[in-house]
């Protein structure tokens, strides 16, 4: 009967953090996962603002004298083929992937609320609005950014472009299903037979009550963003090299895998990195702000 | 029963006729053309004029498009026009490739995803389950194109235990073919694994608070047979819905993980459509993967309604 025990644990440990109310922050700095997420991001954001005051050289400088350096006191993560110095391109690299993927996050934020708020609250623009995006969640979500990126041209820009294509739809649907819950609550009805406005309520009731689920999802499209951003560059319909972003680098140290592994390594742990922190702020944001979603995403 | 499926058809058919409509608008904003492309760079403006009129790319965008359509009635896609030969009959060839990549992929899913999921909720909150956790953290974290490329160095070059990209066919050399698709199938697959280990872990621990699995303890039966008889059948409904969701997931990553492996599959085709502009190929292309994957999400709700008897489509 020792094995017995192990079904009740399982049965514990979701319940217990529901039962005391207490402040959104000090619940936040208790979950650990959020807080080591929190540290990381806040690692990653320092890095990117004072990019100019951490570099070593600057990072599009070469030096064909010092190809393929390894790792040592001096370039303390080497330098690639051109002699560029690693970790200072890391570091501006950092400015970049981190600008494009709040951009996208964002933008999304904004466009998919809007349309989202849109469809859920009309039901007369609902169907029309949705097939739309049903249409633009059709194609294969890379490809669709691809298409788009290499139509715009490769730049920073359009590589923003095409991601909130394709990440506008997956928000837009998500803001829906709970704006058609909010829509049927009593204080909606009830401001309704008071006389308020569309307009009024939309803005009072409807979009502040639909926050939690969206901010828990921005979090995960920053992260998609900043690996999607990392394939477009390393496919070539990202921002041209010699922009240092982590998918160029990677991109451009693919060709010297046996030679200088090195070169392609730590612009992908950056990569990994930046997104570990972001998906471990999403699930304390998630637990924390809204407990009912947490079967739903991953 | 019926009815929603039918239905559940009717509104994929408008979905399809945006896919195609977006998919020719963004060919439409792209600058240059495939006359460029074909007549190189020294080409004078009478041989691309000549180029152009022969591919009938002179004409009105809403003509083309209205040609385009009505050869699709015919089922017929138009021809590629840097492989100069039907684009139905190009995808066709490339398709057997993406299959299998993305089917060994979603087999290593379910076969990793699923019963680390089950562990997991198991052995909740023990040292196990954290280990699993990271491991579907990193899952989701780690680019895999990326991952593929440590993946190559390692096994391809350092070890040579693998080969660092290329396909060879079932037929020719079945080991070969397996030997060839492990690395690319399991790059594809992490992010999913980590997935779907993560919601079988979250389902398991609802259905392990249900009364029937309580029931089940208490008249007796050992853990093993209450979570392999009893719980193991609840899981599986949600899991349904993932492994659907995963395996277009899949089939969409493909284009990265063919371009790094050299896999001559569909996602590298189109994404070579992209780069070289073949209009005929990418609006083919575009379609028919689009196609397969609203297919793919009613066979999943079919598949759910099959496998669970509670839920009704009657009430939507």
């Amino acid at each position: 009967m020792t094995r017995a025990e192990t079904l009740p644990r399982a049965v514990v440990d979701e319940t217990e953090t529901l039962i005391t109310p207490t402040p959104l922050w000090r619940r936040l700095i208790r979950h650990r996962l959020f807080m080591t997420g929190l540290l990381i991001i806040g690692f990653m954001f320092l890095l990117a603002i004072f990019a100019d005051i951490i570099q070593i050289r600057a990072p599009e400088r070469m030096q064909v004298k010092l190809r393929f350096k390894t790792p040592d006191f001096a370039y303390p993560l080497g330098t690639d083929n051109y002699g560029r110095d690693i970790f200072s391109r890391l570091v501006h690299g950092a400015r970049l992937s981190l600008s494009i993927g709040l951009a996208v996050a964002l933008v999304t934020g904004i466009l998919g609320t809007m349309i989202g708020v849109l469809a859920g609250y009309f039901k007369k623009l609902d169907s029309p609005l949705m097939r739309l995006m049903d249409a633009l969640m059709a194609f294969p979500a890379i490809l669709l950014a691809i298409a788009i990126a290499a139509a715009l041209g490769p730049s920073a820009i359009n590589a923003v472009i095409a991601l909130v294509a394709v990440y506008t739809p997956r928000t837009a649907r998500i803001v829906r299903s709970t704006v058609l819950v909010i829509r049927e609550m009593d204080y909606v009805q009830a401001a309704k037979a008071c006389g308020a406005r569309d307009a009024w309520i939309l803005l009072r009731h409807v979009l502040p009550n639909s926050m939690a689920p969206l901010i828990v999802q921005l979090t995960f499209i920053f992260a998609y963003a900043i690996l999607a951003e990392a394939i477009l560059s390393f496919l070539g319909v990202g921002p041209p090299p010699p922009a240092p972003t982590w998918g160029n680098m990677i991109a451009e140290g693919k060709d010297y895998l046996r030679e200088a592994p090195h070169i392609c390594l730590f612009p992908g742990i950056a990569v990994a990195l930046t997104c570990l922190g972001l998906n471990l702020l999403g699930d304390g944001l998630r637990d924390v702000l809204d407990p009912r979603l947490r079967v739903q995403h991953g | 029963m019926t009815e929603f499926i039918l239905r559940r058809f009717l509104i994929a058919l408008p979905v399809l006729l945006l896919v195609s409509l977006i998919s020719a608008l963004i060919m439409e904003m792209v600058p240059g053309d495939p006359a460029m492309l074909i007549a190189g760079q020294n080409a004078t403006d009478i041989e691309l004029a000549a180029i152009r009129e022969q591919l009938g790319l002179n004409r009105p965008f809403i003509n083309r498009l209205g040609d385009w359509y009505l050869a699709l009635a015919r089922g017929d896609l138009g021809d590629s026009i840097l492989l100069n030969r039907p684009v139905t009959q190009a995808i066709a060839e490339r398709v057997p490739v993406t299959l299998a990549l993305a089917g060994s992929a979603l087999f290593l899913t379910v076969a990793i995803g699923l019963p680390c999921g089950v562990l997991s909720a198991v052995y909740a909150n023990t040292w196990i389950d954290q280990a699993l956790l990271t491991f579907s953290l990193l899952g989701v974290s780690i680019p895999n194109f990326w991952l593929s490329l440590m993946l190559i160095v390692l096994f391809g070059v350092m070890l040579d235990w693998l080969p660092v990209g290329g396909y060879i066919a079932f037929s020719d050399d079945p080991m070969g073919w397996v030997k060839c698709l492990i690395l690319p199938a399991f790059s594809l697959a992490l992010l999913q694994i980590g997935l779907l280990a993560r919601i079988t872990r979250s389902t398991m621990l609802e259905i392990l608070q249900q009364d029937y699995v309580r029931t089940a303890r208490a008249k007796g039966l050992p853990v093993s047979m209450v979570i392999g008889k009893h719980a193991l059948k609840n899981v599986m409904i949600p899991v349904i819905t993932v492994v659907g969701i995963s395996f277009g997931l899949l089939l969409s990553g493909s284009v990265v993980i063919e371009t790094v492996y050299f896999l001559p599959g569909m996602g590298r085709l189109l994404a070579n459509a992209v780069f070289s502009r073949d209009y005929p190929l990418i609006q083919g292309g575009l379609l028919i993967t689009a196609g397969v994957l609203v297919l793919l999400n009613l066979v999943v709700d079919i598949l759910y309604a099959a496998v669970d008897p509670r839920v009704k489509y009657d009430a939507r």
